[in-house]
């Protein structure tokens, strides 16, 4: 009983700690379209996204994410899907031969991938924070990560 | 049909010389294709194939097409066509077709032609670019059943659950009719099954159901799955010859029902960085409602209180199970190991009933060790080279063996992937 308990205890604890460097993360900032409901979202709630599982916000409007061809996009699978980005690649090859969904939307600057969400309604990404400045804060709102 | 084929040969190989993106987009109707060449080669033994000489007829193509019609509504399809040995020859079929309503996040309806959802890896296949290896274990994903566990023309209920801090579940519940063709896949298998003369003229079944539930756990990158399906009023027509106690032959028309024909696959995956691992455990079950053999034989001497009917055949079941890692070392560098082990019929796992009725005992077993590597050329081209060591030969169809067989036997294979 005792190694149970000791288990789970060190399992919460990995957990906590698993999620801090992540709500604390400085390289990576996820962003999304100004209407967008949702202020915070958690590590999960962004794997599901990315993966195509959740496709809807809160008030039901319709999600779309977006991706990065530069070496961002390693750092943000590494960070919060836990995959490599052949095996991401993969994922989304499977979704699209067996007809289950498109492929993500990718740009090849940041910049470009900024403009889009500041234009599409329910669209969310991620960027290099160096990449993010002022003149973007009344187009695109910053989604912090829980 | 070959005008067909060459079509789509020639659709693919456009889109390769005007220089291909990840995908072509027409409009709102997003496209994606594949086209790979295999050679095959065994030392002894024919496998799938004409392979103790070499074989270059195993290839495969598909070519897809889909849109979002709303924002729930998407439909999309994908031809296909392959050759492997005396099954496929380039048919172009229809390999999937279906209109996808995502209600919810938890709830999704698909209808029409739909890939099944069995293990790790059945949905995929037939897209050989999405796998380390050439050869799926065939302990559990075999490929004498490959056509007729491909797809179910049906309807389908999905949708992703999350579960907090327990992860996340995913849940796919199919079902339709499947489709079971007179020279390839499941047919083949159960006519060498039955009977060595037995000759099937057709196959079909009432309906069938896949029910999966795939659990990716708190533990990042494990996650687990487990598929159970069954087929309902199954059955088989074809001729059979039978010997009498006479020693007389007799051919007779038979119709099989099988009284049961079900399953379930374990699955178990584990990605850690560039390593994945992963585990599946299958079981297959089968029983013949009646003995059609002791039947004909009874009909040429009744005994008195007429012909047998009782319960039929025992009940068969085949076991299969393999564990695999693949490592990419490199963008472009990938390899993988494998053991797997498969027993036609998990009661006779050291072949003394094969033996009794004058069969190889290795024909009871197939254990396979398989080294593959994998070379990314570029985003859109694929090489892959494969070596198996196989001790036994079983479930493996001996059509393609007239002489002799030998028990320990290797396989060199080699595919070229495009894709787009």
């Amino acid at each position: 009983m005792r190694i149970w308990q000791l288990a789970l205890t060190m399992f919460l604890l990995s957990q906590y700690f698993a999620s801090v460097p992540l709500s604390q993360a400085g390289d990576i900032l996820i962003i999304a379209n100004k209407e967008v409901p949702a202020s915070v979202l958690s590590k999960n709630e962004i794997r599901s996204i990315f993966l195509g599982e959740k496709i809807r916000w809160d008030d039901d409007r319709k999600m779309t994410f977006v991706i990065l061809k530069t070496k961002e996009h390693d750092e943000f699978l590494r960070a919060y899907i836990g995959n490599t980005a052949a095996q991401y690649l993969n994922y989304w090859k499977k979704m699209v031969f067996t007809g289950k969904s498109k492929s993500p939307k990718a740009f090849d600057t940041p910049e470009k991938l900024l403009d889009y969400v500041a234009e599409t309604e329910g669209s969310v990404g991620y960027i290099p924070s160096e990449a993010y400045s002022d003149a973007y804060n009344d187009k695109v709102k910053i989604i912090s990560v829980k | 049909m070959k005008k067909t084929v060459m079509l789509l040969a020639s659709v693919l190989t456009l889109v390769f010389f005007l220089g291909p993106a990840y995908s072509l987009d027409a409009g709102n109707i997003e496209i994606h294709g594949f086209i790979s060449q295999g050679y095959l080669l065994t030392d002894s033994n024919n496998y799938l194939a004409e392979t103790e000489d070499g074989t270059f007829e195993f290839n495969e193509m598909g070519i897809n097409f889909s849109s979002d019609l709303t924002d729930l509504l998407r439909i999309g399809l994908q031809i296909f066509a392959r050759d492997l040995g005396t099954v496929g020859n380039d048919e172009v079929v229809l390999d999937w077709a279906y209109a996808d309503y995502r209600w919810l996040d938890w709830l999704g309806l698909r209808a029409g032609r739909i890939k099944i959802d069995y293990g790790l890896y059945n949905e995929t296949r037939e897209m050989d670019m999405l796998r380390t290896g050439v050869m799926l274990p065939q302990s559990v994903y075999s490929e004498l059943w490959r056509d007729s566990f491909s797809c179910i023309n049906g309807a389908a209920l999905y949708g992703y659950v999350p579960m907090s801090f327990m992860g996340r579940l995913a849940y796919d519940l199919q079902i339709g009719a499947m489709t079971f063709k007179k020279d390839a896949g499941f047919t083949r298998a159960f006519g060498r099954r039955m009977n060595e003369t037995l000759d099937i003229s057709s196959m079909d079944a009432d309906y069938a159901w896949f029910a999966d539930f795939q659990w990716s756990t708190p533990l990042p990158g494990l996650k687990t799955k487990f598929t159970a399906y069954d087929i309902e009023g199954m059955e088989a027509d074809g001729n059979i010859t039978v010997t009498m106690m006479d020693g007389s032959t007799v051919n007779s028309a038979v119709t099989y029902e099988l009284a049961e024909k079900n399953g379930y696959v374990l699955s178990l995956e584990y990605v850690l960085k560039n390593l994945i691992l992963a585990a599946e455990y299958s079981e297959d079950n089968y029983q013949i409602k009646t003995d059609m053999e002791a039947q004909i034989q009874a009909q040429g001497n009744p005994p008195e209180g007429g012909l047998p009917q009782g319960d039929g055949p025992p009940k068969i079941t085949s076991e299969g199970w393999y564990v695999s890692a693949s490592y990419r070392f490199t963008d472009w560098f990938e390899t993988a190991l494998s053991y797997s082990e498969y027993y036609p019929n998990a009661d006779d796992k050291d072949g003394e009933i094969k033996n009794d009725h004058g069969g190889h005992p290795f024909m009871s077993w197939l254990k396979t060790t398989t080294l593959s590597t994998r070379f990314d050329i570029n985003d859109y081209w694929v090489l892959k080279l494969e070596a198996s060591y196989n001790d036994g030969f079983g479930g493996i169809n001996l059509a393609d063996n007239p002489d002799e067989l030998g028990p320990y036997w290797t396989l060199f294979a080699a595919k070229m992937t495009f894709s787009f």
